[in-house]
């Protein structure tokens, strides 16, 4: 009968922490005298124990714990909320990356202009006249007095003051302006465009083919967004073209977002470095050379006299004017149909634009190696790509030519123009 | 302290997928320097640490096992 002062969970636990009480409980029952364990009458081992491990103390300090709190279990999160909490973290991250690598830097550099390092001066072009010394003096003339008419010497009939490329090409150039929907013609400049639109290799295209030739090295211009180099500048293409008086337009390699490279822009220098893109380089004496990355050195280049330099690419013709089946780039989009842009030579003071359209109902646009064999079908020596896609824009007599698959503002045109500036109302009134 | 531990694993997993996002951005238009900018370089410098990090902590608990 005395197992009834046990409480069942003393009975039924023996381990843990009621064991550990019975074992520190051994002691007492060690206690008795030798004479009372002799008289004491045989109990059940479990009964004994039982005895021994009760006590008020332990069932109140046992109470106690059980009814205080216990701290709460902390909650796991499911494998759901974890990997949306990691795609969120992934799109922070992509925005953070995006946040430094594109916005911040067009923010910081929205006024920043950058000056070119010095200027390519041409081997053809004549030194300027020495200016040193004494400004000559100017003689008073008496106001009754008539000035002495001014003797000149007859220029001798044989001379004459044409260009070499303006005798050269004396067919495509015309003595007074001429202009209709979609060619050009004056003393230094000519330029036609052809519109090509049907099937090509299978597949429906529109590209537009201006054949250009040119007087003078200086009629081939190009110019940057706003007339500024600024990093990251754009501007609208037709406003841009209206902004240089520019007959003929083209969008160009949207070198301003790069801040090195190998670039010169109407003869100045912004950037020396080696590339790791294909170059094209426009001389001052109307040559244009492409170049792979390990076939140009930048001093050797500078001292030969570039006049305008792309770094778009890659080159579209080899050296013999074929088509290249391999490219210098590691983009996918070489091998996607798409609106694309290229400079073509035929030889100093003959180039051409080809603008082809894509991406849309009436042109599929081209892959890169159609686009150099339509290059090279045109009979053209070096050839070289530019930028494309929605950038693929050609304006001829301030307004845009082709059909844009969108709308994208450019960071810098090729262009060309006359040198004497020469206004398009000043023309007309002409 | 615990809890930057444990959380170092996931934010190395998560600079990863954004890696391999710029990556194939890069396959598609190089000249925009996905890879090859100074953000890039900072990017790449810090993803490296993280791995760094999270595996030494990693292999310290491994051998605590």
């Amino acid at each position: 009968m005395e197992g009834r002062h046990t409480t069942p969970k003393h009975t039924a636990a023996p381990s843990g922490r009621t064991g550990m009480r019975a074992a520190t409980a051994q002691p007492r029952r060690t206690a008795e005298t030798p004479t009372q364990r002799q008289t004491a009458p045989e109990r059940p081992a479990r009964v004994r124990e039982a005895q021994t491990i009760y006590r008020p103390d332990d069932e109140r300090a046992e109470r106690k714990e059980r009814l205080a709190p216990r701290p709460e279990k902390k909650k796991r999160p499911s494998a759901a909320g974890m990997i949306l909490r990691d795609i969120l973290l992934v799109g922070i991250i992509l925005v953070v990356f995006a946040f430094f690598h594109h916005v911040l830097p067009r923010i910081t550099a929205r006024n920043t202009v950058i000056a070119p390092k010095s200027t390519v001066v041409s081997a053809t072009t004549p030194p300027p006249a020495e200016t040193s010394g004494p400004a000559p003096v100017q003689q008073a003339v008496p106001e009754n007095e008539e000035p002495p008419e001014e003797t000149q010497e007859p220029l001798p009939e044989e001379v004459d003051l044409r260009t070499e490329w303006q005798k050269r090409f004396a067919d495509k150039f015309t003595d007074e302006v001429i202009r209709t929907a979609d060619s050009y013609s004056s003393p230094d400049v000519a330029v036609s465009i052809s519109t090509y639109s049907g099937e090509y290799k299978g597949y429906y295209q529109t590209y537009y083919v201006a054949d250009i030739y040119v007087a003078n090295i200086e009629n081939f211009r190009t110019r940057f967004a706003n007339d500024q180099f600024v990093y990251y500048g754009a501007q609208d293409a037709v406003a841009l073209s209206k902004s240089a008086d520019a007959i003929l337009a083209m969008n160009g390699d949207y070198c301003n977002n790069q801040r090195s490279g190998f670039l010169v822009r109407n003869g100045d220098v912004y950037y020396d470095d080696a590339l790791t893109f294909d170059l094209c380089v426009l001389f001052h004496d109307g040559r244009v050379e492409t170049y792979s990355p390990s076939e140009y050195d930048p001093q050797e280049l500078l001292e030969a006299g570039p006049y305008q330099t792309w770094k778009f690419g890659p080159k579209l013709l080899d050296e013999d004017g074929k088509a290249m089946t391999s490219f210098n780039t590691t983009t996918e989009i070489i091998y996607e149909e798409a609106p694309r842009s290229g400079f073509g030579y035929y030889e100093p003071g003959h180039y051409c634009f080809v603008v082809a359209d894509g991406r849309q109902n009436h042109a599929r646009g081209f892959v890169l190696s159609e686009f150099a064999q339509l290059f090279e079908e045109l009979g053209c020596t070096r050839a070289y790509n530019m930028d494309g896609g929605a950038s693929s824009v050609l304006t001829f007599d301030g307004s845009t030519y082709n059909k844009p698959s969108g709308y994208r503002q450019l960071g810098d045109i090729l262009l060309i123009a006359e040198i004497s500036g020469v206004s398009r109302e000043e023309e007309g009134t002409a | 302290m615990k809890r930057f531990l444990d959380f170092l694993p996931h934010l190395a997993a998560c600079m990863a997928v954004a890696l391999v996002v710029i990556t194939i951005l890069n396959g598609f238009n190089p000249l925009m320097a996905w890879l090859t900018s100074r953000t890039s370089r900072i990017f790449l410098f810090l993803f490296s640490t993280v791995v760094l990090a999270s595996s030494i902590t990693a292999i310290v608990r491994n051998s605590r096992r």
